[in-house]
């Protein structure tokens, strides 16, 4: 049996590229709104500082009830979450607490008072100080410049200053409308997160490249057809490629969404979203970008 | 097929050295936990006193191998097995310049020591920076590791009693302990008491092998099962035990204790290795410290400089104490010459020199009779450590109870496992035969991936899961791209063997250049550093690597290999 999901297609994507800039301009300016209309990330103990505890009662306790003994606490601004193990996760800002204290130890003492006789288990319990998290914002937005800086000077050395500049704009581009969709789903903003975001960077990159690749390619074998035919060419040659590879690459995070554990699913989800946009813009953004600059600023020789 | 052999020769190597790798990690997580059920299955069931001693000597063997194990398997990270991972760092606001200097090292020198109190299972313990430390400790109960942590070093200095009087301490203790509470002398031996006396033949063995050369005035060896001194070994002229038997024992001590004399108490030094198998001194000290840590002003590694032709080249701790201190250790050395004197911190006996002179001046010399610096070095950090404050404030904590990290265990093997057959099945659908080429690559890319992350040692965490079943997403990508060149070129009408030479060679700079950029990232992801994202960006590192080798090479042999065996004319992909 030989299946065959895309033919040989000739798609006008280049023709068509203003209607494709236009809803990624849009797409990535609605993102921004989420944001600001969200006030900005659920940002995680990583970032913020503070404690995150996962508490498990043997008998079930009511979110309410939860609530009212951490504001007895002086913790009622406290982020409080159930999971689907009916687990509760509670995340609190740093808190200078007396002696030996620690947030963890003065809520035991209120949860054995207020729920008592119901026995209960703390699975995980992070803090992180002040000083590491901020340590933690400036290694991560390092990493993400590192990262970006990196793929732009590999790719300009590769191919050119035009595909490199396409590769790193299409990054942001999805990395704005994957952030849109975290704010939008209210995901907590962890260094797995990040790290789910990273891959997606290198995930789309390397979509990018196999259509610029299949430009640099047709350039030198096509010498008669225009340069935006060739970009329109290689788009639609790759086109089968891309989503396949993408296809098999959501297979593995959709399993992981529905299935994994849940310190597994947020960096799931970001995988899922970044790869379905990583996929748009590789198709529709890189490509088009780079004939759209060649419109502007022709290139005396083909290369 | 010019060089088939050869290629076939390199992929039998690959696999052979890919097993070889992974045999330790099958050991630890597939062998070993049975093994220990059983063992202590058989410990459950012994009968008798010497039944559960043999017992316990092979759950201690197990144990040892256990560790070499564990250092060549591919870890677990906390994040799966549980357990603590700590980041403390020195508090130097209330320290001076002086002092704050080498406050990190006093601090990692008292942790350490005491997390080796502790018996955890290959701890973690590092130093990063100039004034944080690293612990893991997997599954440990946090509250007793937190203050266990927190508490200030406390160290004294103790006079050891000789071994002649040690020995009599512990004989007495052990007839007490035989003639019950309330006695005050030993009693006559009961019946009881004459079934234990049969010799116990496997400790009197290892016993007598390593106390042939020594030169005790006591007779060890012969007391009778299950008493002190049945323990009791001579370790170039101290009392030790065995480091396998030692929880036994000190528990066993521990219990004796209202029977240790008077003013006195047993202490033990850090595990160390002597001809291959690892002690514990036992010494016996005065209870009340003849000094505190806090009579030193300083201690310094120096090589020695005096006349004594033994010494030369060695290296001392030069030692020096406040002025009303001096005064009290000039009594002290003065009184006591020829005894020794212990260092002893947060109750492990560090050292314990003998004292050759009266010390009149507060500058006293510690030898070491080692040409090597390290000893001096951390005796010095241990003297420091007592005397200076390096108080340690706790900046991360992230612990996770076991049961949440099996469950994430579960979850993530069960997800992965059905990513990947997803992809697997879907491959043989849209490629038939050549999919089932891809498949097979695929099976071997997660083989050597593993065996790729147990040669670097690399900890598997829940994030390397993810990336895991990610590679396998990402894995066939490397096959799609030369699959649909194939379709293409053979679309071109290229008969077969060249359709499958230049979909090959096309692909080939497509491949490089789109792993290349999704290493760049991953590299950038390992700067973040915290252990889970690190075990993700080396995994995904690895795996691209890997990656590109087996679709590359691999698939291609194979390829090769099919359409000239079964002449291929026509190609279905």
């Amino acid at each position: 049996m030989i299946m065959r999901l895309i033919g040989d297609t000739n798609i006008p994507f280049v023709a068509k590229r203003g209607l494709f800039f236009s809803l990624s301009g849009l797409l990535m300016l609605a993102s921004i709104a989420v944001v600001i209309i969200r006030g900005g990330f659920n940002y995680g103990v990583d970032f913020t500082g503070g404690s995150m505890v996962q508490v498990h009662f043997t008998q079930p306790v009511s979110t309410d009830a939860v609530r009212g003994a951490l504001e007895k606490l002086g913790e009622g601004g406290a982020g409080l979450q159930r999971d689907d193990r009916g687990d509760f996760l509670i995340r609190v800002k740093p808190r200078e607490f007396s002696g030996k204290e620690t947030f963890t130890t003065v809520m035991r003492r209120q949860f054995e008072t207020s729920f008592p006789g119901n026995q209960f288990e703390i699975l995980r319990d992070e803090m992180v100080g002040p000083q590491v998290s901020k340590e933690l914002q400036g290694k991560v937005l390092l990493a993400v410049l590192l990262g970006l800086v990196g793929i732009l000077i590999y790719v300009s050395f590769r191919f050119d200053f035009r595909f490199g500049t396409g590769a790193v704009l299409s990054l942001v581009h999805d990395t704005l409308i994957t952030l849109g969709f975290v704010a939008l789903f209210n995901k907590e903003v962890t260094i797995t997160l990040i790290a789910a975001l990273l891959t997606v960077i290198g995930y789309s990159v390397n979509d990018s490249i196999v259509v610029s690749d299949r430009i640099r390619e047709d350039v030198r074998k096509m010498r008669k057809e225009s340069f935006f035919d060739v970009c329109n060419h290689a788009i639609n040659k790759t086109l089968s490629r891309t989503i396949i590879t993408a296809l098999t690459t959501l297979f593995v995070t959709l399993a992981l969404l529905v299935f994994g554990a849940a310190s597994i699913k947020d960096f799931a989800f970001v995988m899922t979203v970044g790869i379905v946009v990583g996929t748009y813009s590789s198709v529709f953004i890189v490509a088009n970008f780079v004939a759209e600059w060649e419109k502007k600023f022709p290139s005396k020789r083909r290369r | 097929m010019k060089g088939a052999r050869v290629k076939f020769a390199v992929f039998i190597v690959a696999i052979a050295l890919g097993i070889w790798s992974l045999i330790p990690t099958y050991q630890l997580y597939f062998m070993m936990p049975g093994q220990e059920r059983a063992l202590n299955a058989r410990l459950a069931r012994a009968t008798s006193q010497d039944d559960s001693g043999r017992v316990q000597v092979d759950i201690a063997d197990f144990q040892r191998q256990k560790v070499g194990v564990h250092k060549r398997a591919l870890h677990l990270g906390l994040d799966l097995v549980g357990g603590m991972h700590l980041m403390l760092e020195v508090d130097k606001s209330k320290l001076a310049a002086e002092e704050a200097k080498d406050a990190g090292d006093r601090a990692l020198e008292v942790i350490r020591n005491r997390v080796d109190q502790f018996g955890v299972f290959e701890p973690v313990i590092q130093k990063i920076g100039r004034d944080r430390i690293l612990i893991q400790l997997p599954g440990v109960d946090r509250d007793r590791a937190k203050s266990l942590i927190g508490q200030t070093a406390q160290l004294k200095f103790q006079l050891v009693q000789d071994e002649r009087t040690a020995y009599d301490a512990l004989k007495t203790i052990d007839d007490k302990v035989k003639a019950g509470p309330g006695a005050d002398t030993a009693r006559a031996p009961g019946p009881d008491t004459a079934r234990k006396a049969k010799p116990d033949t496997t400790r009197l063995q290892t016993r007598l092998d390593t106390a042939s050369n020594d030169t005790s005035p006591v007779a060890i060896g012969e007391a009778e099962a299950g008493t002190l001194l049945s323990y009791v070994r001579t370790i170039s002229g101290d009392f030790g035990v065995d480091d396998r038997e030692y929880p036994e024992f000190k528990m066993l001590l521990e219990r004796a204790r209202p029977y240790w004399p008077e003013g006195y108490e047993f202490q033990f030094g850090p595990s160390e290795a002597l001809e291959g198998s690892p002690v514990r001194r036992l010494y016996m000290l005065k209870t009340e410290p003849e000094m505190l840590g806090s009579a030193i002003k300083d201690a310094r590694p120096a090589p020695y400089q005096g006349s004594e032709p033994g010494l030369a080249n060695t290296w001392i701790v030069s030692l020096k104490l406040g002025r009303k201190d001096a005064a009290v250790f000039a009594q002290v050395t003065g009184r006591n010459i020829g005894r020794r004197l212990a260092i002893v911190l947060d109750n492990v006996v560090k050292s314990a020199p003998v004292i050759q002179s009266r010390i009149p001046d507060g500058n006293a010399m510690i030898t070491t009779n080692d040409v090597n610096p390290d000893e001096s070095r951390d005796l010095a950090i241990v003297l420091r450590s007592g005397a200076l404050p390096a108080p340690v404030n706790i900046v991360e904590e992230r612990s996770v109870g076991a049961s949440l990290g099996n469950d994430s265990i579960r979850r993530g093997i069960l997800a992965s496992l059905i990513g990947a057959l997803v992809v697997l099945v879907f491959m043989i659908v849209y490629y038939s035969v050549a999919g089932v080429l891809a498949d097979f690559a695929l099976v071997f890319n997660l083989f050597f991936l593993l065996a790729v992350l147990a040669g670097l040692r690399a900890t598997m965490t829940l994030p390397g899961l993810a990336a895991m079943a990610l590679t396998v997403g990402m894995a066939v990508d490397a096959n799609v791209l030369v699959f649909e060149r194939i379709r293409e070129e053979l679309g071109w009408g290229k008969t077969v063997m060249a359709a499958v030479d230049s979909g090959y060679d096309r692909a080939f700079v497509t491949i490089i250049d789109a792993n290349a950029t999704t290493i760049i990232t991953a590299i950038a992801l390992y700067f973040i550093g915290s252990g889970p994202i690190r075990g993700f960006a080396t995994t995904l590192t690895a795996g691209l690597v890997i990656n590109v080798i087996t679709a590359v090479f691999l698939t291609r042999f194979i390829f090769d290999w099919w359409l000239a065996r079964f002449e291929v004319k026509k190609l279905r992909i």
